[in-house]
């Protein structure tokens, strides 16, 4: 008889020693280990890095609803080294996204040397997408226009940038 | 007689705890059983403090006009209409599943009690006269998950429906007003009945009592015993007078719990509560389009046991108020709406037992939706969802991707107010 109670003591604390290991591995894996969304904050600063894309607003300021619109983004290594094969590519999408009309524009630059900036100008359609129906001011959403800008080089360095359009 | 021997007691230990290591050891070590999809959302006391104020995050990211937010029965997940289909997630996680085709045409869903949801889909070609809402149908929609994948199962639960709502919190029990057209008639949906639906696989109860004039709102009571609901009578503007009627859901009885004055109206469903019943009225002429004057609304109360609606004090006499949710034990009042014409809007909460008013955010700079439906409690009742963006005219530049961005869209924000 005390062999059963003793078997039973011993599984009953095995069984809690596992247990409790599961809990503590629980613990280890279920921290924060998601990074934080970034935060769109136009007002943070940003330490200089390698490959820096800017959109400035003035230029946004200046665009048009129609097709064949100009813009201009600038690039700047501010890195050390030469940077080769820096591709731009540049969306423009409705907000809608039921309806995106996606509009994509690439371009790639050779090389981008040191303390180099280039400025790379894109023509791009910003026309209103044609209403399905007639459109009803007070009930339809006002959509905002979506430019996303995304810089990328060999060695992996990289810049996004998105600019909001309102209507 | 000894059932085993204590020098045996080792080896069978030993064998147990092998035994038990062993889904430590092949690597499922994962206890928590709550697996997040992609990015999980930080909490707001580790993020950035949003233009709404501390203790508010986002819920959603990324582009598309969102509304009608609605939080599961079990508060594991969110759903709400992106863009005019119907999306759900896990509460704090960032990506998203759809549930309905992107042409759908959704205004809103609700939570069944099965975790299921009733989703509104527009009928084709029943376009209801000037000011009368555009009947529906309500389409019961439960995710299966099996061993093939996950599969949508699709039902239609009712069909011209003009007016629908869940007890706050969710999923405690749907109900709808079905349209009855008038036969020869073309069109309208003036009149209807009152229908409970309490799952996507239980059967529907109809209430037999037609109901007069167009109903323009519905809610259920915090513990599922009522239905409250709007009925405008007459052909709209000035000469339309509001019923507030009270249903009780156990046997059916119906009673006028108020009449408006004539050229009142009522905006959203009235709310019933420990307190009385609630709503947000005002002028109706006023709200004509280009008004130089137009309508300030205001919070009214329908004590129990009286008909007569009386300005609810506690808010302030300049308060305007957009919209109004009790919460799910039926003590609180979400209010989105400004102090006074000149200020933001702001989600504020009303204590109904000591009638004061205490604001939930401190927003400058931000456009919250004053839509009824785009304002829902958690089922504990321990924060508020609510639909805001940032409020610009000119271009913004974020150092972020675009599905990355919350303030830049309308997005779905969890306002703490337990």
């Amino acid at each position: 008889m005390r062999g059963v109670v003793l078997w039973a003591l011993l599984a009953s604390i095995a069984f809690l020693a596992t247990a409790a290991a599961f809990l503590l591995l629980a613990s280890l894996g279920g921290g924060p280990e998601s990074a934080p969304i970034p935060r769109a904050d136009p007002s943070e600063s940003q330490e200089r890095s390698a490959l820096s894309l800017k959109i400035p607003e003035d230029r946004l300021e200046e665009l048009e609803r129609e097709p064949g619109q100009r813009l201009t983004l600038d690039l700047e290594n501010g890195g050390e080294e030469e940077l080769a094969d820096v591709n731009l590519a540049l969306d423009v999408v409705s907000e809608n996204t039921a309806q995106p009309r996606a509009r994509s524009y690439r371009e790639t630059l050779e090389r981008l040397a040191p303390d180099e900036t280039a400025s790379v100008e894109f023509e791009i359609d910003l026309s209103p997408p044609v209403p399905a129906s007639e459109p009803n001011p007070g009930i339809e959403p006002q959509y905002r226009e979506i430019l996303e800008a995304r810089a990328s080089a060999s060695g992996g360095v990289s810049d996004v940038k998105t600019a909001v359009l309102a209507p | 007689m000894r059932s085993s021997s204590p020098r045996r007691a080792p080896a069978t230990l030993t064998v147990v705890l092998v035994i038990l290591s062993l889904p430590v050891l092949s690597g499922c070590g994962s206890f928590t059983g709550d697996v997040q999809e992609g990015v999980t959302i930080p909490p707001a006391s580790a993020g950035p403090v949003t233009d709404l104020g501390p203790g508010v995050r986002p819920l959603s990211f990324g582009p598309g006009d969102k509304s009608s937010p609605r939080v599961s029965p079990s508060g594991e997940r969110v759903a709400f209409v992106l863009d005019g289909y119907v999306v759900d997630k896990p509460l704090y996680a960032q990506d998203f599943r759809p549930i309905t085709t992107s042409d759908f045409g959704a205004e809103y869903a609700e939570w069944l009690t099965d975790e299921g949801l009733a989703i509104s889909s527009p009928e084709v070609g029943t376009a209801g006269e000037a000011g009368t809402p555009t009947p529906s149908s309500l389409l019961g929609v439960r995710l299966d998950e099996g061993s093939q994948g996950a599969s949508l199962n699709v039902q239609r639960l009712a069909k011209n429906v003009v007016a629908a709502g869940t007890a706050p919190g969710g999923g405690d029990i749907a109900a709808v007003v079905a349209a009855i057209p008038e036969s020869g008639s073309a069109g309208g949906a003036a009149g209807g009945r009152l229908v409970v639906l309490q799952g996507s696989e239980k059967p529907i109860k109809v209430y037999m009592r037609d109901i007069e004039g167009t109903v323009t709102g519905l809610s259920i009571s915090p513990d599922g015993s009522r239905a409250v609901l709007t009925s405008r009578r007459d052909t709209g503007g000035a000469k339309s007078r509001f019923d507030i009627l009270n249903y009780r859901l156990s046997d059916g009885q119906v009673r006028h719990a108020a009449r408006l004055p004539r050229g009142m109206e009522i905006l959203g469903a009235p709310q019933w509560t420990q307190e009385g019943i609630y709503f947000v009225g005002g002028e109706a002429d006023g709200a004509a389009e280009g008004s130089e004057n137009p309508t300030t609304y205001t919070l009214y109360r329908v004590p129990e046991g009286s008909k007569a609606p009386e300005p609810v004090r506690g808010i302030g006499e300049d308060f305007v108020a957009a919209s109004i949710s009790v919460s799910p034990d039926g003590g609180r009042l979400a209010v989105v709406g400004r102090r006074n014409s000149g200020s933001p809007t702001n989600l504020y909460v009303l204590d109904l037992a000591s009638d004061t008013l205490k604001a939930a955010t401190t927003n400058e700079s931000m456009e919250i939706k004053t839509n009824p439906r785009d304002l829902a409690w958690y089922p504990d009742g321990s924060s508020v969802v609510l639909v805001a963006r940032g409020a610009f005219s000119g271009p913004e530049v974020y150092d972020a991707p675009a599905k990355a961005l919350s303030a830049a869209f309308y997005s779905l924000y969890e306002v703490r107010v337990g």
